[in-house]
C-alpha cells in the first residue's frame, strides 16, 4: 500500500509547542515591560515564570521587588 | 502531533498479545464489553505518555501502572508487559518513528530513530495527554458546574498557569495592601515622638533646624544648614560620661510621661468611648445575620488557608490538592463572599482611628517603660507593662476583626484602663528628682534623643514608602495581568465557543441549524449556555437529551482541541464516546469528523457494531481498517472475527472432541458473518425494532441475495457480450452452488432453528463436514486473492456493482440501456 500523504502539515517545522497559556503570558510581560514603572520588573518576571517555570510565590515577591529584605 | 501506523501490545492490561494495522489512518476497535477495546487505549496512552488515566486520578486509590499495568498472568514480570507503536510525525516531513514501552521501564522508552526531532515530537504528545477522550471527560466539559468546568477546560487548554500566577500576584498585593496600616501608624509614632524631643508640632527640615541648631550652638557645634537623608543632627558630639547610656534624659522623660499620660487619657475619653460604640453597633449589625457571620468567619479561613497553603495538602483539614485546583476552589468560595467582604471592609474604616489610637498608647507606653529601666534603682513599672501587653492583644484582636464577637468584647471594653496613676506619679518624681543638668548637658541629651528618634523617623518613614511603592506596583501588576489575561481569555473562548456552535450545527443541522453557544469566562470560572430551539440560553443539561449533551461534549473538545493545536491536531482517540446519540446524528458526527478534521487520524472504540457500520459506510472507516472483537478471556485477551482464527478455534474444539464448543463457535460466527453479508450484499431482511437478528433470519437471505446478485452481473454481462466475464461469473455461481448444497441448505433454508440447535447432538465424525462444509460455503463469499467479503457498490441507491477489497472482482450489474 501507498504511504499516506499529509502534505497540509509537512511543511511545518518541528517547533516545540507552545502552550496557549505561555503565549498570554508572553503578551503580559510585553505589556508590563511597556510601562516605564514596571520594565524592569517585567523582565525578571518573565525569566522566573517563562524561564525557569516557577509560580512560587517567594519567587514572584522576589522579581518584583528585588530590594525588599 | 503524530499518526499511528501499528501498535503491537504485549502482556498489557487484558492483552496478550495484539497487533493493530492502522496504516496511520482512521481506525476503529469494536466489541462487546470485555473484550478489550479499552486496553488498547490504554495502550496507547501508555506507550506515548507512560502513564495509564485509568489507573490513576479520582477514586483509583491502590491502583497503579507498575502494579496493574502488566496482564495479570505476567503481574510479577513487568518487563514482558510492552507496548510498541509505529508512528509517522506530519511535521517532520511523515517521518517515520517508533516508541516502545515496556511497564518495568515505563519512564524510559525507547525511540527509534533515535533523533532529536524524533523525541521532541514525541514529547509534545507527552505534553497533551487529552489526546483520549472518553465518554466520562466527554461529560465534564458540559454538565460541570462552572467553577468545575472552567477548571476542566483551563487544564485542557493548558491555562492552568493562568489562574496560578493570578492567584500568586493577588495574594502578593493583598499582604502589600494589608501591611500599609501597620506601617503608616508607626510612621506616626515616630513623627510624634520627634515632634515631642523637638517641642514643636510641625514636622519639616526648617523646625528641625530651628531646634537643633541652638543645643548645637550651645555645645560650640557648627549650626547644620540643611537637612539631608543622612544629616545627623548631632554631628560633631563627642561622647562624654555625662552622655553615656543609662542617664535619663530628664526634659524628655517629662515630655514622655506627659505623652503617655495623655494616650491614656484618650483611651478613656468619650470620644474615643463614643468612636468604640458606633464600630461595635456595625460589628453587631454585620454579626446580626448570621450567614453574614458564617460568611465572615469563612472568608477569614479561606484567606488564611490561602496563604498557609503549602502546595500540597488543605493547611485546615490535611485533603491533598493540586495548587490551582486548592486555588480555583477557594477563589470560588470567596467569590460568593463578596457582599460580605464590602461590609467588612466598611467596618475596617471604621475600626481605623480606634486603632490608631490603641498604637499611639502603646508605643507610648513603650517609650515610658524604656526611661524607667535606666533609674537606679529601677523603677518598677510592672503594671505598665502588663497594660501594655493588653493592648497589644486589644490591638491585634480589632485589627484581625475575627471572631467578630471577640472584637466587640474588646470595642466594649477598650476603653477599661487601669489605675496607673500611683506609677505615674513614681515616674513623675524620680524624673524630678534628676538634678537639673546643665544647659550644656540639656543640649547634649537632646541631641543624642533627637538624632536617635529621627533616625527611628527616617526609618519608618522608608518603610512606609517602600510599602506604598510595593502595594502600589503589585496592585499595578495585578491590574495589567487581570487586564490582558481577561482579554486574551475572552477572545479564547470567543474563537471556541464560534467553533463549538459551528460544529454542533453541522451534527444537528436537520433541527437546530441556528443554534448558537456562549461561553462566559469569570475569574475562577467558565459559564456555558446553548440555545434551545430559539427560546434562550440554558445550561447544556437543562431541557437538551443525553445524546445532544454528548454530541456537545464532542464538539467542545473538538473545538478546544482545534484551538490549542491547530494543524498539529493529528491525532484524537474517541474511546466509547457518542454512545446516546442516535443513528442519524451518529451519520453526521461522521461527516463533521471527516470533512473538518480530514488531517486527524481518529481512533475509536465502541460497543456497538452499528455504529461501526455507519463509520465504515460513512467513509470515516475506510477498507478493512477496524478490529471487530468477538470475545476475551483471560487467558487469551480479546480474539477478533478472524476467519483464521475462528476456524483454527473451532477445529481446536474437535480436536478436543468438544463438539459443543465448535458447534456453539460455528454458530455464533455464522449469525456474525450473516450480518456482514446481508450489509454488504444490500440484502432484504425483514425489519426488526429491536435489532435482534437471529442466524435464520440473516443467513437464507444473505445467501439468497448473493444468487440474485451473481445473476444480475451475468445477465447485465451478457448485455454487454462480455464472454469471458460471463465465465468467470458462472464459475462462481457454480463454486458457491456447490459450496451452499454441501450444506445441507435445503435443510437448514426451511427450519433454521431446529437445524442448527441440533449440531450440539452430532458427533465429532459427523460435525467435522459440517465445519468443512460451511468454511467452504462461506469462503465463496470472498474474494480468493484479497480475502475480503464481496460488497454491493454503492452503499445506497441504485445497485450498480458487486465487488471485492482488491478490485479483481468488480461485476457491473447494470444492463445495456438500463
Amino acid at each position: 500500500m501507498d504511504e499516506p500523504e499529509y502534505n497540509s502539515t509537512a511543511e511545518e517545522p518541528p517547533a516545540k509547542v507552545k502552550s496557549v497559556a505561555a503565549k498570554i503570558l508572553e503578551e503580559f510581560f510585553d505589556t508590563l515591560e511597556k510601562d516605564e514603572g514596571t520594565t524592569e520588573p517585567a523582565k525578571r518576571l518573565r525569566k522566573v515564570v517563562l524561564d525557569d517555570g516557577v509560580f512560587a510565590e517567594p519567587a514572584i515577591r522576589g522579581a518584583l521587588f528585588p530590594d525588599a529584605s | 502531533m503524530i499518526r499511528i501506523e501499528k501498535i503491537v501490545i504485549k502482556e498489557f492490561r487484558g492483552i496478550r498479545d495484539l497487533t493493530l494495522d492502522l496504516k496511520g489512518e482512521n481506525f476503529a476497535a469494536c466489541g462487546p464489553n470485555g473484550t478489550g477495546k479499552s486496553g488498547i487505549v490504554d495502550a496507547i496512552e501508555f506507550a506515548l505518555t507512560g502513564n495509564i488515566s485509568r489507573l490513576a486520578g479520582a477514586g483509583t486509590g491502590g491502583l497503579s501502572v507498575k502494579a496493574h499495568g502488566p496482564h495479570v498472568d505476567s503481574r510479577n514480570k513487568p518487563e514482558a508487559a510492552s507496548v510498541t507503536v509505529d508512528v509517522i510525525i506530519p511535521a517532520l516531513g511523515n517521518k517515520k518513528a517508533q516508541i516502545s514501552r515496556t511497564v518495568k521501564s515505563a519512564g524510559t522508552p525507547k525511540i527509534t530513530p533515535p533523533d532529536k526531532d524524533v523525541a521532541d515530537a514525541l514529547e509534545t504528545v507527552n505534553l497533551h495527554p487529552e489526546f483520549v477522550l472518553s465518554r466520562r471527560e466527554l461529560i465534564r466539559y458540559v454538565l460541570s458546574e462552572p467553577g468545575q468546568r472552567s477548571k476542566e477546560v483551563q487544564a485542557l487548554l493548558r491555562l492552568d498557569d493562568i489562574e496560578k500566577l493570578r492567584g500568586v500576584l493577588q495574594k502578593i498585593a493583598n499582604g502589600c495592601s494589608r501591611a500599609l496600616p501597620g506601617l503608616q501608624r508607626t510612621e506616626t509614632d515616630a513623627i510624634n515622638n520627634l515632634l515631642a524631643v523637638l517641642d514643636t508640632s510641625q514636622l519639616s527640615k526648617k523646625s528641625v533646624l530651628e531646634a537643633v541648631n541652638p543645643k548645637r550652638e550651645l555645645l560650640g557645634l557648627a549650626p547644620l544648614s540643611d537637612l539631608e537623608a543622612n544629616t545627623s543632627v548631632k554631628d560633631g558630639l563627642t561622647t562624654t560620661a555625662s552622655g553615656a547610656p543609662g542617664r535619663v534624659p530628664k526634659i524628655q522623660a517629662g515630655k514622655d510621661l506627659q505623652t503617655l499620660t495623655e494616650a491614656l487619657e484618650a483611651l478613656k475619653s468619650d470620644a474615643f468611648q463614643a468612636a468604640c460604640k458606633a464600630a461595635d453597633d456595625s460589628a453587631a449589625e454585620l454579626g446580626k445575620d448570621a450567614d453574614s457571620l458564617d460568611g465572615l468567619s469563612r472568608e477569614g479561613l479561606l484567606k488564611s488557608a490561602l496563604e498557609l497553603y503549602d502546595g500540597k495538602v488543605c493547611p485546615v483539614c490535611d485533603t491533598a490538592f493540586e495548587p490551582d485546583v486548592f486555588e480555583a476552589h477557594l477563589a470560588e468560595k470567596l467569590s460568593h463572599l463578596e457582599d460580605v467582604s464590602k461590609r467588612r471592609a466598611a467596618l475596617e474604616t471604621e475600626l481605623k482611628p480606634i486603632l490608631d489610637q490603641m498604637h499611639t498608647a502603646g508605643t507610648a507606653l513603650a517609650t515610658m517603660i524604656d526611661h524607667a529601666a535606666l533609674f537606679s534603682p529601677k523603677i518598677d513599672v510592672t503594671a505598665l507593662d502588663e497594660f501594655r501587653t493588653v493592648l497589644r492583644g486589644r490591638y491585634q484582636q480589632v485589627q484581625k476583626l475575627l471572631p467578630l464577637s471577640d472584637t466587640r468584647d474588646v470595642l466594649a471594653a477598650a476603653t477599661a484602663v487601669p489605675d496607673l496613676q500611683s506609677k505615674l506619679d513614681t515616674l513623675q518624681t524620680a524624673i524630678t528628682a534628676i538634678p537639673e543638668p546643665t544647659k550644656q548637658d540639656a543640649a547634649r541629651e537632646f541631641l543624642i534623643l533627637a538624632d536617635e528618634r529621627l533616625g527611628h523617623y527616617r526609618a519608618a518613614r522608608l518603610a512606609h514608602i517602600a510599602g506604598k511603592e510595593q502595594a502600589e506596583r503589585a496592585a499595578s501588576v495585578l491590574k495589567t495581568y487581570g487586564t490582558v489575561t481577561t482579554a486574551a481569555l475572552e477572545k479564547i473562548y470567543k474563537d471556541v465557543e464560534t467553533a463549538f456552535a459551528n460544529y454542533y450545527r453541522k451534527i444537528n443541522e436537520d433541527d437546530e441549524n441556528a443554534f448558537t453557544a456562549k461561553l462566559m469566562p469569570s475569574i475562577g470560572k467558565l459559564g456555558f449556555d446553548v440555545d434551545f430551539y430559539g427560546r434562550g440560553h440554558f445550561p447544556p443539561g437543562a431541557y437538551h437529551s443525553e445524546g445532544h449533551q454528548d454530541g456537545m461534549g464532542l464538539c467542545l473538545y473538538l473545538a478546544l482541541m482545534n484551538h490549542l493545536l491547530g494543524k498539529r491536531f493529528t491525532f484524537s482517540v474517541l474511546d466509547d464516546v457518542l454512545m446516546s446519540v442516535d443513528a442519524g446524528h451518529r451519520r453526521q458526527v461522521c461527516a463533521l469528523l471527516r470533512e473538518m478534521f480530514p488531517d486527524t487520524q481518529f481512533i475509536f472504540t465502541t460497543h456497538d457494531e452499528i455504529w461501526l457500520r455507519h463509520m465504515k459506510s460513512e467513509g470515516l472507516i475506510k477498507g478493512r481498517n477496524f478490529a471487530h472483537f468477538r470475545t476475551w478471556t483471560v487467558d487469551l485477551g480479546p480474539t477478533e472475527w478472524d476467519d483464521r482464527d475462528v476456524w483454527t478455534e473451532i477445529e481446536d474444539y474437535l480436536a478436543k472432541n468438544d463438539v459443543r464448543g465448535a458447534a456453539a463457535l460455528l454458530r455464533h460466527y455464522l449469525e456474525h458473518f450473516s450480518k456482514e453479508a446481508c450489509d454488504r450484499l444490500r440484502a432484504n431482511v425483514e425489519f426488526r425494532g429491536d435489532a435482534q437478528f437471529m442466524l435464520g433470519d440473516l443467513l437464507p437471505n444473505a445467501t439468497s441475495t448473493l444468487g440474485s446478485l451473481l445473476k444480475k452481473a451475468k445477465s447485465a454481462a451478457n448485455s454487454w457480450n462480455q464472454k469471458d466475464v460471463v465465465e468467470r461469473i458462472t464459475a462462481i455461481e457454480a463454486a458457491f452452488s456447490e459450496a451452499k448444497v454441501k450444506t445441507g441448505y435445503d435443510n437448514w433454508q426451511v427450519n433454521t432453528a431446529v437445524h442448527f440447535n441440533e449440531w450440539a447432538d452430532l458427533k465429532k465424525e459427523d460435525f467435522g463436514p459440517v465445519v468443512a462444509a460451511f468454511r467452504e460455503f462461506t469462503s465463496s463469499y470472498a474474494c480468493d486473492t484479497c480475502g475480503e467479503m464481496y460488497s454491493v457498490s454503492p452503499e445506497r441507491g441504485k445497485k450498480e456493482a458487486l465487488r471485492c477489497g482488491c478490485g479483481k472482482l468488480n461485476l457491473n450489474l447494470l444492463e445495456k440501456g438500463a
